[in-house]
């Protein structure tokens, strides 16, 4: 081979390998430029008009951990208010992901159903997510958000308290306490242990309140808060309660509760077995006392659970209670009326015209108590038993009263 | 020049540009790069200098602008300044949304503690029928202080106002992502719940009035709705979070229905809804009767939509009763199916019952014995799917009817 041609031959060769060995190195190192990421977020940034300089400040501070983040932030030089604001705003915001996907409402799932009620233990767990994050942002900001200024002002609206520097403190164990009641309370009804696990719970609720709070704070957040006030509120909603009469009427109450628990939470609860309904009885005759004698015999037909239905409908019309008790004794008076005419030989045109008489009379009475307005609307909800008065009150023509 | 000698040169000039880039590659590789995008890459990499990683005391001074004067970052008027250099700075929209509505929530603390701190005091002592200590007003107003702010950061933010999780629970409530809709919707959607709780005056009573007015709340919203939203988005809202939606949505939680099926009786119930309204409360007795009569038609059509098995199932499992009562046997830890035969007895006792009851060749004595054998009867079928302290709730709670099986005593000797 000629020199020259034996010159090109090797440098062909060494372009190819050459060439071979940059491409291999391109693959396994690729350099800055090479390397852009593709993200939505580049992408994102890069469509924002700033200067390159900037851009690298977050990038340089972020981190996943917010402790890490903070304290870049902070080294950075940016103003601490700024600082806590970005710490405190991205804990929420990763901590609402956390907290709705555990409730089943962060939007995942199927529209067409419905997320399950939280349990018990989906409560608890609910509970230390939230703890977590508040104490992160304690431990990271030095700022507390149970004891920011809208919190207390709620707060101090809801128990009532004078020492205001104790609000922080009673919100947690409010809510703790609240929310782990609420999901034995979701059910609508108390099952014997959901029973005795409620009132250990209320224990341990009076316990942690009696360390914390003054014995006058503490009676004013039990008369609004405690187990027993919010039961003593739905037993007395017919009532309609002032505020002094309620406060007499709650410390017997307690004792009441604690001695007989709910056994539903939406309702109010009928006694069941003699023990507690001789001390229901007992209960109402101690109210009675503290009462004047018209409002002991409201609180006492408010109370009848078979009142229930005339009680709402009488509120709802703004008529007085008493008026229910008249109510019931004409219900009852249809049976007797209609016995009049079963009875053998009653079935006869004097006896029918005397009935019928007294069911005109009954429904007469009926309007004068309710008003025109008031007793169409007793028809449509709770007065159905007065179909029974108009069949009796029809003229014979119509076959009314049997024959 | 020879081909060949033209080859030779230029073979020779491009391994002498191979070779200067080789060493440019070599000595690039060798060190990490300048520009490398974040703390996190940088990490992976050989390791750097110790101080390379070190935030510099002035790097926010540097990148962002001087921002020394700390009341000068609070006021509104400093927003868009803020998040300019915020976004030149690279700040990720979550955190964007993290600083604004801390500032906001800030800026609008004190008028909202002044709100509260005005109302009169909770009537603690009186159950509210909204549960809470907030009078109607300080409800309005503090909604109307939240919709403020909402709108504040949809002005500055734009887009980056809503994460993804945001737009998650609207795309499942309302089948919508554009806030441009959503906002509108929310608010008006807000209102008219508010107009509805002050509707709903007593628990446990409503009377016709109350009806109409509530018919006539609903009637409103649905006109605001359409003055809001496309009918395609409107559809979208009323197959997630209309009224017959949430129905059929609450009778279908142990059907486990397909997307068809929910969308057959989704149908069937708008049409029932539109006609005679959620329930029978403040009907006439006329009105329930014909109420009752299309409810039965109801039925009809959904067997006809489902076919003859599945409807079977679904009317075990979306019966008020069994919905209940498997309340209970969950929480019992007991298999749904004693729920089903709790509801199934309910049922086959009250036919029993009313036949006893029709019998007139029974004497009232009779007729009595009978229902108290049935009673007791029941309440061993009872006991039996839900255990002795499944049936002592039951008793208390759902199953009063048990009690009235046998017809109370007196009233009228």
């Amino acid at each position: 081979m000629k020199p020259a041609s034996l010159l090109l031959t090797l440098s062909l060769a060494a372009n190819l390998v050459g060439g071979g060995f940059l491409l291999v190195q391109k693959l396994a190192h690729p350099t800055a430029s090479d390397a852009a990421v593709p993200s939505t977020t580049v992408a994102a940034n890069a469509a924002r008009d700033r200067p390159a300089a900037a851009r690298s400040f977050w990038s340089r501070v972020a981190s996943d951990d917010f402790a890490t983040l903070s304290q870049n932030l902070r080294d950075s030089g940016m103003p601490p208010s700024l600082v806590n604001a970005v710490i405190s705003g991205l804990i929420h915001e990763r901590y609402a992901d956390r907290l709705t996907a555990m409730r089943g409402t962060d939007g995942s799932g199927n529209y067409w159903q419905r997320p399950n009620m939280p349990g018990l233990r989906e409560q608890e767990a609910y509970l230390a997510v939230q703890r977590e994050r508040d104490e992160l942002i304690i431990r990271l900001t030095g700022r507390d958000p149970r004891a920011s200024p809208v919190r207390l002002a709620v707060a101090q609206r809801i128990y009532g308290i004078a020492d205001l520097s104790k609000v922080p403190d009673l919100a947690t164990i409010d809510s703790d306490y609240e929310s782990l009641l609420s999901a034995y309370r979701v059910n609508g009804f108390y099952t014997k242990s959901d029973q005795a696990a409620i009132a250990l719970l209320e224990q341990e609720r009076a316990a942690d309140l009696a360390a914390l709070l003054s014995p006058a704070d503490l009676r004013e957040y039990q008369l609004r808060r405690s187990g027993a006030a919010q039961r003593l509120q739905r037993e007395l909603i017919y009532f309609q309660p002032t505020e002094e009469e309620y406060r007499q009427l709650f410390p017997l109450f307690q004792d009441f509760n604690r001695d007989h628990p709910a056994k539903a939470s939406f309702m109010q609860d009928r006694p069941s077995g003699d023990a507690e309904t001789q001390a229901r009885s007992a209960l109402i005759a101690s109210w009675a006392e503290q009462l004047d004698p018209e409002r002991a015999r409201e609180l006492e037909l408010a109370l009848k659970a078979e009142n229930a239905g005339n009680n709402a409908i009488l509120t709802r019309l703004g008529l007085p209670l008493s008026t229910s008790g008249r109510l019931n004794e004409i219900q009852a008076s249809y049976r007797e009326l209609v016995r009049k005419i079963a009875v053998p030989g009653g079935n006869n045109t004097e006896t029918r015209d005397s009935v019928r008489a007294q069911a005109v009379a009954a429904l007469q009475e009926v309007e004068s108590l309710l008003g025109a307005e008031g007793m169409a609307a007793y028809r449509a909800t709770q007065g159905v038993w007065l179909r029974g008065f108009d069949q009796l009150a029809a003229p014979p023509s119509t076959g009314g009263g049997g024959g | 020049m020879t081909r060949r000698a033209m080859l030779l040169s230029v073979s020779l000039a491009t391994n002498a540009i191979l070779i200067a880039a080789a060493w440019h590659h070599l000595r690039s590789t060798a060190s990490p790069g300048p520009t490398t995008p974040s703390r996190e890459i940088s990490s992976t990499a050989p390791a750097p200098a110790a101080d390379e990683n070190a935030i510099p005391p002035d790097l926010w001074v540097k990148t962002v602008g001087p921002t020394d004067d700390e009341a000068s970052l609070t006021g509104a008027e400093n927003d868009a300044v803020l998040l300019a250099q915020l976004r030149a700075a690279g700040f990720p929209p979550e955190a964007l949304r993290g600083i604004f509505r801390h500032r906001l929530d800030e800026r609008f603390e004190a008028e909202e503690v002044a709100l509260i701190s005005t109302q009169p005091p909770a009537t603690y002592w009186r159950l509210d029928r909204y549960g809470d200590y907030d009078t109607q007003e300080m409800r309005a107003a503090r909604r109307a202080l939240s919709q403020r702010k909402s709108a504040m950061m949809h002005d500055l933010l734009g887009d980056d106002a809503y994460g993804p999780l945001q737009r998650r629970i609207w795309a499942r409530n309302y089948g919508i992502t554009d806030p441009d809709r959503v906002l509108p919707l929310e608010a008006a959607l807000n209102n008219f719940r508010e107009m509805e709780a002050e509707a709903r005056a007593t628990p446990l009573a409503m009377l016709p009035e109350d009806r109409e007015k509530l018919e006539a709340i609903s009637e409103a919203r649905a006109r605001e709705i359409a003055a809001i939203l496309t009918p395609e988005e409107q559809a979208a809202y009323e197959a997630r979070s209309g009224p017959s939606a949430v129905q059929v949505q609450f009778r279908l939680q142990d059907f486990n229905a397909s997307e068809a099926e929910y969308h057959a009786l989704l149908e069937l119930q708008t049409e029932f809804t539109e006609q005679w309204g959620n329930n029978p409360i403040g009907l006439t007795r006329e009105q329930r009767e014909a109420r009752a009569e299309a409810e039965k038609q109801l039925q009809a059509s959904i067997e006809s939509a489902l076919g003859p098995d599945r409807y079977t199932d679904y009317a075990a499992r979306s019966d008020m009763t069994y919905l209940m009562v498997k309340r209970l046997t969950d929480h019992l830890g007991l298999p749904p199916e004693n729920a089903l035969t709790v509801a199934a007895l309910q049922k086959s006792t009250r036919e029993q019952q009313n036949q006893i009851n029709r019998d007139r060749t029974l004497s009232l004595e009779a007729r009595e014995a009978r229902l108290i054998e049935l009673q007791t009867q029941t309440r061993q079928a009872v006991a039996t799917a839900l255990t002795a302290e499944g049936a002592e709730v039951y008793a208390d709670s759902f199953g009063q009817w048990i009690n009235f099986i046998v017809p109370p005593k007196g009233g009228g000797d």
